[in-house]
């Protein structure tokens, strides 16, 4: 276990014009942690998650990214780096399979950052370890009977399963999921739960965005509440649930 | 002459104006490039010329080449366009595919040769010491007051409304309770109505010949795109300015490099400002 | 056989198939239909062009006639200007088109879609206005391409007159062809195609995945651009004739149309648009006049009742073919067909 954090934000600021979405966010992200993220809507989950993995840029503050400084990188690069978000909303591929796009996740770690991402690209087919890598996945995201099926028809939970599926063949070191759960029922986020920790055994750090209080505080190490775009807790879930301003929160917005 | 080069782009404003203002009224309610939209002005003044020839007076030729063609409008509407509401590529590809089929009824019909519209008004006037064509100003005259009462009509009167908030947003328009359907066969309906138009008084000052309307076409993607998609309003404004433009640089440049400035005005316009100048950006960029 | 084995196999038949193509030309022999499939390969390539730059990486360009067009003027220029030798010319010529591809490709990166689209007709138009007021270029009378005569061609006791309207130029034309098919074929295969596709299905989502959208699209309008020079400088050279109309507006929607119809996005659409153009626009019993009519009508059905284009049609009709023939079997007891829907 690393002593230095994966991860570490200091005092992240986001405005938009006279709104402050995220306000002095300050926390860092020890490796191999789960780490959950709740707050009420509109309390800048989504905006924390934009800045981290580069979709959006700070207004102010510091993100170091394993001892570096990742300010400046493109979240095309950062997910090269291994810093990989999934979507809210089930994005996918509409044309393609369930394979085809998995095959297109594949497609960047077989070539190694480099040539603006042009070396690699001419091997045809998938390479035998990709292609292994692709199997794998979907034998443990349960999606194998899935494989020919165009993505387009696909259930919204299978959607969105893949969704994760093709993060992780990015084989990242830092994996955020935004709201992994919305739109499942309850047997369906049960089986999340587990992957999620199958996940984190593989040796990925993972922050959840969840609304689904549950759903948190059975899996996360750790959980970071927001309100208001500020960071109010940072604890251990019984520490959370019992802290009077994370209630206050949820009250307050009930 | 400064008073005839600025006459000269009134005029050509108006030609894009009458040309661009129907087209504009499609593409903003039903999101597809009507290609065909030059293709019927091209049709429209050959229909008005034959009219003519035959004895018909011009203004009656008119009216019933408009009617004709608004008729030709709904047609396409209720037959082609609306099986394909949802597949804006698929409305792309009819609307070329009949251009194909009136370039072939143009040209069976009345061959390549250039034929020509009597002018509405023969002679000349004197204007601030410019020597301008008298029928060439009453294009600018109807052009103005024309578009003039449309654009009003579109800004104020309630089907006018009806109409911007289908372009605007079909689903929440529906919501409201707007009959979406009978809109957009509206606004088939009066854009190949003004393009008959278009084609009939055009074709009173330019040769009437098959690629009448592709050229013109041309012109009026300029002249919606640097006024603003989805204005009206702006594709007059964008005809003054694209219209200004060439007839300046006609006058002061070689005519190699004038051919160029519209188009530079709409690169520059995409590059710059690509919702236009009086465009909000309802499309993204 | 190995997984890897049966997509070499596959991609064998896919790349090879076209050749079929060419057997009733080659069989009937004469003149008009040589030349007939000579203009049918070249609009072949045309809509090849597109197809890498629309159908793969989402971008429609209405500029890749204009962009031939480049490569075609910069050949034939070279040649009567400067007498320059008639490989370099057109290694020449491919490398200005692509070149002037490279300016698209960076303004797609700033405009999208709809907005582009008109960028990309005005480049065309640029470019023909251009040619049109050049006396070097001949303005629109054009230039003769008089010069440069291609070579005989001598292989194991076979010569072919690559100049020669009676199968020499066909074959030349048809041997570009099919390197270009093989080029898109592999192309879709190769990581670099699967990303134009991601590209164009959702770029938001493929550059979460580090896929970067400004290097996919610029390479695919690069790419395209060496097979609308190849397609130009063809061109030309069957009409020994350079004129702008080649390159207008008006033939551009045509390119469009006829991959549209064939199945925009599929490997063998061009190839299909090829045909279309050979059967409708050509060989078509009808009047001149009535052409490109005809084209318009069996346009708009096609469109209306196949909205994948013939390729798109004919996937559906194996779809069901082979769904059938599995409920065939399957009911006579011997199958080991999988279920649609296997879970």
């Amino acid at each position: 276990m690393q002593s230095e954090p994966l991860l570490e934000l200091h005092e992240i600021n986001r405005r938009y014009g006279g709104v402050v979405a995220v306000k002095d966010v300050t926390l860092d992200l020890r490796t191999g942690e789960i780490c959950g993220l709740l707050g009420p809507n509109g309390a800048g989950k989504t905006t924390l998650v934009n800045l981290i993995s580069g979709f959006t840029t700070p207004s102010s503050g510091r993100i170091r990214y394993r001892g570096k400084d990742i300010g400046r990188v493109g979240h095309t690069t950062r997910s090269r780096m291994g810093l990989v978000r999934t979507f809210q909303h089930a994005r996918s591929f509409a044309t393609m399979t369930v394979r085809e796009s998995m095959s297109v996740a594949g497609t960047v770690p077989a070539d190694h950052h480099r040539w603006f991402g042009l070396r690699g690209l001419t091997s045809i087919g998938t390479s035998d370890r990709t292609a292994h890598d692709l199997e794998s996945l979907l034998e443990r995201f349960g999606l194998t009977g899935w494989r020919d099926h165009p993505v387009a028809s696909l259930p919204y939970g299978v959607k969105k399963t893949l969704g994760i599926a093709m993060a992780m063949m990015m084989e990242p070191q830092l994996l955020m999921l935004d709201e992994p759960a919305a739109g499942l029922n309850t047997s369906e986020t049960t089986r999340l739960q587990g992957l999620v920790e199958d996940i984190r055994d593989l040796g990925v750090t993972v922050i959840v965005i969840e609304h689904n209080v549950p759903f948190i505080l059975e899996i996360c190490d750790r959980v970071a509440v927001m309100d208001n775009g500020e960071l109010i807790a940072h604890a251990p879930p019984d520490e959370v649930m019992r802290d009077e301003r994370v209630i206050g929160a949820y009250l307050g917005a009930a | 002459m400064l008073v005839e080069t600025i006459f000269a782009g009134l005029f050509l404003a108006s030609i894009y104006a009458l040309a661009a203002f129907g087209l504009a009224i499609v593409y903003g309610v039903l999101h597809v490039l009507n290609f065909a939209h030059g293709a019927l002005l091209t049709l429209s003044a050959y229909l008005v010329f034959q009219l003519v020839t035959s004895g018909w007076p011009f203004w009656g030729a008119i009216i019933a080449v408009t009617v004709v063609a608004a008729g030709i409008g709904v047609l396409l509407e209720l037959f082609l366009f609306r099986r394909v509401i949802d597949r804006p590529l698929s409305g792309l590809i009819i609307s070329i595919g009949l251009i194909g089929i009136i370039d072939s009824l143009v040209a069976v019909g009345w061959g390549p040769d250039p034929r020509a519209l009597p002018r509405m008004v023969d002679g000349s006037m004197t204007v601030f010491g410019g020597i301008i064509a008298k029928d060439r100003v009453l294009v600018v005259v109807i052009a103005i007051v024309g578009l003039g009462l449309a654009q009003l009509a579109i800004t104020r009167a309630p089907w006018g409304k009806l109409l911007r908030a289908t372009a605007e947003d079909r689903e929440a328009a529906a919501m409201q309770g707007i009959p979406v359907l009978r809109v957009r066969t509206a606004a088939f309906v009066v854009g190949a109505g003004l393009a008959a138009v278009a084609g009939g008084i055009i074709g009173t000052t330019l040769p009437v010949e098959p690629g009448l309307g592709d050229n013109l076409i041309l012109k009026a993607f300029i002249v919606i795109i640097v006024g603003g998609v989805g204005s009206t309003g702006g594709t007059l404004l964008g005809a003054a300015v694209v219209g200004l433009a060439e007839a300046l640089s006609i006058s002061y440049m070689p005519t190699s490099t004038a051919q160029l400035v519209p188009l530079a005005v709409l690169i520059v316009i995409l590059l710059t400002r690509p919702q236009g100048i009086a465009g909000t950006l309802t499309e993204r960029v | 056989m190995t997984a890897s084995g049966r997509l070499r196999g596959r991609l064998q038949v896919e790349i090879f198939w076209p050749l079929l193509l060419a057997v009733p030309v080659v069989a009937s022999g004469t003149l008009q239909h040589y030349q007939w499939a000579v203009n049918g390969v070249i609009w072949g390539l045309w809509a090849l062009s597109l197809n890498i730059v629309w159908g793969y990486a989402g971008q429609l360009s209405v500029a890749q006639l204009a962009l031939g067009g480049v490569a075609g003027y910069t050949t034939t220029l070279l040649i009567s200007l400067h007498d320059v030798n008639l490989v370099l010319a057109v290694l020449a010529g491919v490398g200005t088109a692509v070149l002037c591809s490279l300016l698209l490709g960076l303004a797609s990166l700033r405009l999208h879609g709809f907005y582009f689209t008109i960028l990309s007709v005005s480049f065309a138009a640029v470019f023909v206005t251009l040619v049109t007021n050049s006396d070097t270029a001949g303005r629109t009378a054009g230039l003769l391409v008089d010069r440069g005569r291609l070579p005989v061609v001598d292989i194991g006791g076979l010569r072919w007159d690559l100049d020669s309207g009676s199968g020499g130029f066909f074959a030349l034309a048809l041997v570009v062809f099919m390197a270009m098919h093989a080029l898109a074929v592999l192309l879709r295969e190769c990581p670099a195609g699967r990303a134009m596709f991601a590209v164009r299905d959702d770029e938001a989502l493929a550059s979460s995945l580090g896929i970067r959208g400004a290097t996919i699209k610029i390479l695919s309008f690069a790419l395209s651009a060496v097979v609308a020079s190849v397609a130009g400088i063809l061109q030309i050279y069957s009409f020994r004739l350079i004129v702008p109309e080649f390159f207008s507006f008006h033939e551009a929607l045509l390119s469009l149309l006829l991959l549209v119809v064939a199945g925009l996005g599929y490997t063998y659409a061009p190839a299909i648009g090829a045909v279309v153009y050979v059967v409708l626009y050509q060989a078509a019993p009808v009047e001149g006049e009535w052409r490109v009519g005809l084209l318009g009508v069996f346009v708009i059905l096609i469109v209306l009742f196949f909205p994948d284009g013939i390729a798109g049609g004919i996937r559906l009709l194996a779809r069901r073919a082979s769904s059938l023939v599995g409920r065939a079997a399957r009911w006579s007891g011997r199958s080991t067909a999988r279920s649609d829907y296997a879970e």
